[in-house]
Order: C-alpha cells, then sequence, then structure tokens
C-alpha cells in the first residue's frame, strides 16, 4: 500500500517536472518567436527606428533609419546619440533635453528637427521617442522618426503654386473688370453721341438706319460683357442664407418700369442657402417675362414643398407663355430671343447651387419656372428652411450656422402681410 | 428757370458726352472729376441733380452721396454704375440714392428718369409750400385777438 501511494507521488511530481519543462520550453519557444517578429518588424518598417540604452549608447538601428541618414550601422551602433553625424550641433541641447525628461519617467511629445543626410543635404524630420520597458524595468529608450522633407516640399510647393493661383486669378479679374469697366464707359460716350447725332437728324434720314444698327450692335457688346461679369462670379462667392422674399424685392427694385405688372411676392419665412446672384436669377426672369411675356399683368412667386427633402419655388406670369418647340432649348445659351444668356446664366447658377430648374407652363397660359431645391447641398449644409413667426427663428439659424442672414437690403422693409406686391406705381418702381 | 445738374465722373469723354447732351435738353450742367471736386462745386453753387459714378478714383460713390446729401438734402442723386456692381447700387438706393443708371447708359432712358424725378421733387416742393401755407394763415387766423370774434 504505501508502496503503492509513494509510487503515485513519485509519477505525479514527475509529471509535474516535465510539464513546467515542457512550459518553459513553450514559453521560451514563443518569446524567441515574439523577439524574432519585433525585430522583423522594426527590420521592415518604413519608419527609421534608433535603440538606445538608458545612457544614450546607440544599441540597434533598422534598415530605414540607415537608408534614410546614409550612414552605416557601424557609424551609428556603440555611439551616443550626442555624437551622432547627422545630427546638427544646435539640436543637441534640445535632444539632451528631450533626454532629460525620458529618465524623469515622462514621455515627450511627437517633435520636427532637420538632420543632415550623409550626401550633405538638409532633411526634415518628425520623431517619437519613448521608454522601453522589460519586465517592469527601463530596458532603454526608441525613436522612431520619419522623413517629411518630401512631404513639407510638397506641401510648400503646393502652398507657393495656390499663392501662384491666387495672384494670376486676382491679376485676371482685375483686368477683365478693368477693361468692362473701359469698354462699358466708352461705349456710353458712344451711345451719348448716338443720341446727340441722332437729334441732328430729320426724320427718315437714310443715315439713321446705320445709327441704329450701331446702336444694336453696342447693346449687344453690352450683353457679352453682362453675361462674362456674371459669370466670373459663378460659385465664387461664399453661399449665405438669403431670406428670398427680400432677394425677390432687391431683383424687383432694379427695374425702373414695371410696365404696369404687379408683382405676388409669396415667400416669405423661405430662407435658402445661396449667394448674391439669386438675386439675378430672379432679376433675369423678371426681364425675360418684361421683353417677351406680351401682355403680362401679374408675377407671382411662391414657394411649396414637394415633400420631406425637397421644396419648390415657382416663379409665373400671366403672359403668353413658351411656346413647347422652344421648351428644350430655352435654357441654352444662344436661345433664339434676346442676347440668350439670361437664362443661360440663370441654369449655370443652378448648376452650383446643386438646384435646378425647368419651364413648365402651359403655352399662352404663361410661363412657370420650377425651381427644385434639395433640402442639403452636396457638402451636407442645409438649403432651405422655413421660418415660422416673425424673426424669432433667424437668431437661432444664425448661430447654428454661424453665419449672419443676408439683409443688404434697408429700404425694403419686409412686408406686413404673407405676400408683399409691388406695382410700377409701387415702392420699388424708379 | 433751367434745372441744374452737377454730373461727377472720372471718364472725360463721359463728362464730355454727358454734358453735351443734358446741354442739349436745355439743362444748366457743371462737371466733376472726381469726389473732392463734386464737394467743392456744392459748396458754391445749388444743384437740383447730382449723376454720379460710383467708382471714383477718390472717394466711394456712396460716401459722395452722403455727404452730398448732408450739403443739400434736396438735391436729386443719380448714381450711375457697371452691371457688375448691382450690389452697390442697390446699397446706394439704400442710403437715399433716388435711381440708378447702367452704364453704358440708354440717354433717353436716363433722361427720362431725371425728368421724372425732378417733376416728382417738383411736386413734393409744392405740396411742402402749400401745407406751410395753409399753417400760415391758420396760425395767423388763431393769433387774431379773441376780442375781435366776439365783437360781431
Amino acid at each position: 500500500m504505501y508502496y503503492a501511494f509513494t509510487r503515485i507521488i513519485l509519477l505525479v511530481t514527475e509529471l509535474e517536472s516535465k510539464v513546467r519543462h515542457d512550459l518553459h520550453l513553450e514559453s521560451l519557444r514563443l518569446l524567441k518567436d515574439n523577439e524574432r517578429e519585433y525585430k522583423f518588424t522594426i527590420e521592415l518598417s518604413p519608419v527609421g527606428i534608433v535603440n538606445m540604452n538608458m545612457k544614450g549608447i546607440v544599441t540597434s538601428v533598422n534598415a530605414a533609419l540607415l537608408e534614410g541618414t546614409g550612414y552605416t550601422e557601424h557609424e551609428i551602433v556603440g555611439k551616443h546619440f550626442t555624437k551622432l553625424k547627422f545630427f546638427r550641433a544646435q539640436d543637441i541641447p534640445k535632444f539632451l533635453k528631450l533626454y532629460g525628461l525620458i529618465l524623469g519617467g515622462r514621455t515627450p511629445k511627437k517633435f520636427q528637427y532637420a538632420f543632415i543626410h550623409r550626401d550633405g543635404t538638409l532633411h526634415q524630420c518628425e520623431a517619437f521617442v519613448s521608454l522601453l520597458e522589460a519586465g517592469g524595468k527601463r530596458a532603454g529608450i526608441q525613436a522612431m522618426c520619419i522623413d517629411t522633407t518630401v512631404i513639407r516640399q510638397a506641401e510648400q510647393n503646393m502652398r507657393e503654386m495656390l499663392a501662384k493661383q491666387k495672384l494670376l486669378n486676382e491679376k485676371l479679374n482685375v483686368i477683365s473688370q478693368l477693361t468692362r469697366h473701359n469698354i462699358r464707359n466708352k461705349l456710353s460716350a458712344i451711345t451719348g453721341n448716338i443720341y446727340l447725332g441722332k437729334k441732328q437728324l430729320a426724320a427718315g434720314h437714310k443715315a439713321l438706319e446705320y445709327i441704329d444698327k450701331i446702336e444694336s450692335s453696342c447693346s449687344q457688346i453690352v450683353r457679352i460683357l453682362n453675361f462674362a461679369g456674371v459669370y466670373e462670379m459663378l460659385g465664387v462667392e461664399e453661399a449665405a442664407h438669403a431670406d428670398v422674399e427680400r432677394t425677390l424685392e432687391e431683383a424687383v427694385s432694379l427695374f425702373p418700369d414695371l410696365k404696369g405688372m404687379r408683382i405676388v411676392n409669396r415667400c416669405k419665412g423661405l430662407v435658402v442657402l445661396a449667394d448674391s446672384l439669386l438675386r439675378l436669377v430672379f432679376y433675369h426672369l423678371i426681364d425675360n417675362t418684361i421683353k417677351y411675356g406680351r401682355n403680362v399683368s401679374q408675377i407671382v412667386v411662391y414657394y411649396e414643398e414637394a415633400d420631406a427633402d425637397k421644396l419648390r419655388l415657382v416663379y409665373k406670369d400671366n403672359g403668353c407663355g413658351i411656346p413647347p418647340g422652344e421648351k428644350s432649348e430655352l435654357f441654352s445659351k444662344g436661345y433664339v430671343k434676346g442676347s440668350g444668356f439670361g437664362l443661360y446664366l440663370v441654369k449655370e447658377i443652378m448648376k452650383v447651387y446643386g438646384w435646378t430648374i425647368k419651364e413648365t407652363g402651359k403655352s399662352r397660359q404663361g410661363a412657370r419656372f420650377t425651381i427644385t431645391i434639395p433640402k442639403a447641398n452636396r457638402k451636407g449644409r442645409i438649403n432651405y428652411r422655413l421660418l415660422g413667426s416673425e424673426n424669432t427663428e433667424l437668431g437661432v439659424l444664425q448661430e447654428l450656422e454661424g453665419q449672419q442672414l443676408t439683409h443688404p437690403t434697408r429700404r425694403l422693409s419686409p412686408s406686413s402681410n404673407a405676400s408683399s406686391q409691388h406695382s410700377a406705381k409701387g415702392k420699388c418702381s424708379d | 428757370m433751367n434745372e441744374s445738374i452737377l454730373v461727377v465722373d472720372d471718364d472725360y469723354e463721359i463728362r464730355e458726352t454727358l454734358s453735351a447732351v443734358l446741354l442739349s435738353e436745355s439743362y444748366i450742367v457743371e462737371t466733376a472729376k472726381n469726389g473732392k471736386e463734386a464737394l467743392k462745386a456744392s459748396e458754391t453753387a445749388y444743384f437740383d441733380v447730382a449723376l454720379i459714378d460710383m467708382e471714383l478714383p477718390d472717394i466711394n460713390g456712396i460716401e459722395i452721396l452722403r455727404r452730398l446729401k448732408e450739403k443739400q438734402p434736396r438735391m436729386v442723386m443719380i448714381i450711375i454704375t457697371g452691371f457688375a456692381s448691382l450690389e452697390n447700387a442697390v446699397k446706394a438706393v439704400n442710403e437715399g440714392a433716388h435711381g440708378y443708371v447702367l452704364k453704358p447708359f440708354n440717354v433717353a432712358e436716363l433722361l427720362k428718369m431725371l425728368r421724372k424725378r425732378l417733376d416728382e421733387k417738383a411736386a413734393e416742393y409744392f405740396q411742402f409750400r402749400t401745407e406751410i401755407e395753409k399753417n400760415t394763415v391758420f396760425s395767423e387766423q388763431f393769433k387774431k385777438p379773441k376780442g375781435s370774434i366776439f365783437t360781431h
């Protein structure tokens, strides 16, 4: 009995010893594997890595660091970091300070410095230094360095290119604006002299026919200039929340004579994300109505929510409308009527806003332009808001967007009615 | 009496042309090539209308408008501007301009606007004078000794 018991104990002890031995071997194998993997990772890392002991002597470096600095392992390993040739003398005090921080148990932040490549070129670098620990003890210091010279250079090139581009754009703007301004002045002199010349000629004089042609050419030049001026502004101005009711009122105020038309503005409470060209959209629509609407007595502008994520802004008049055959060409450059720029510009402005415009009227029942505004723009900003009570939500909106609502006009105060109306004899007429 | 007009524009040809056109319509015309000259002219003469270019070399068009308004509040002010400066035209109207014309201007429309504004101004003045006269008559009657009312 005693013998059997002793034997069992011996067997268990032997087994335990074997298990312990195997476990130890397994641990060693795992450790070696980890070490190999670690070294492998470090060696293949694209980031330059330097390991040092606590005295600051370099113990190992990886291939990326050797390649980045141009020095050999022999020239780096075994040396104190302050003696490394690629460091600039003026940076050593900074490195010693960082070394001191690490010895004091602190981890310094990522920092930038310059180093000298073996070929003499100056490189920019970003580095991170940390303490290495093993078994709860300080085992050394590791520095990881990324050569940022190419990135920095690319950034610098990009900055220079953008600055050059900005300068060129500014020059181009100044030149084009100045040119347009001067042409306008000269055209004013021409039209003034045409007027004086016509006054000197008797009615029916043959020369009047030629003068009229000169006048017509001048008008064409003006249209081209106007188009160029607006086209230049497309997408340049930062969009802000604009009060549609006021913007329409401002557009109306730009017409010296509305030819007896009544404008019914039912846009109260609608605020959209747009620039000052929105005024021009209304301007061109009204201009088209005046010029080609034939016997228009009323223009109505209103909005309606198409569905949860769309809004329709509708402009309609009670003129002759657009013939079906002309609808497809209506927004094209060079549309048969007028200069062919107005509605083309409107469409281009819509494109910039991410809105769409369609002519949805019936011929002989008036023109009807439907502008569809999606709830959010391409950048995810809210395109439109419907404000409830008078101005109570405006402040909230400004705070939300951190912007000012565009209120460029003080004279045209908002109407107290749901819709404000203008006529040739009203406040907007000149 | 013929109405007087001050033309303010830095472009010589525009000044000359506008002068010729306005003179042909029997207006009295004076020209200024910049804001400084315009303000100086307004110190020595009264003008019914000022035609002001928005883009003057020395003083901003809106600023001139303000200063001229201070000197001669009854003056009709019309802004001359390019199409690209519509924003400024709206600002100018808010600042008290009575209208604006786009360059290159249609002379017939400009003259029409001028006439309209001058007639409106004259009508306003006439109304103002009538009211003043009415008030004067009333206040003179009111000033009569009470006794004289009861003597009859």
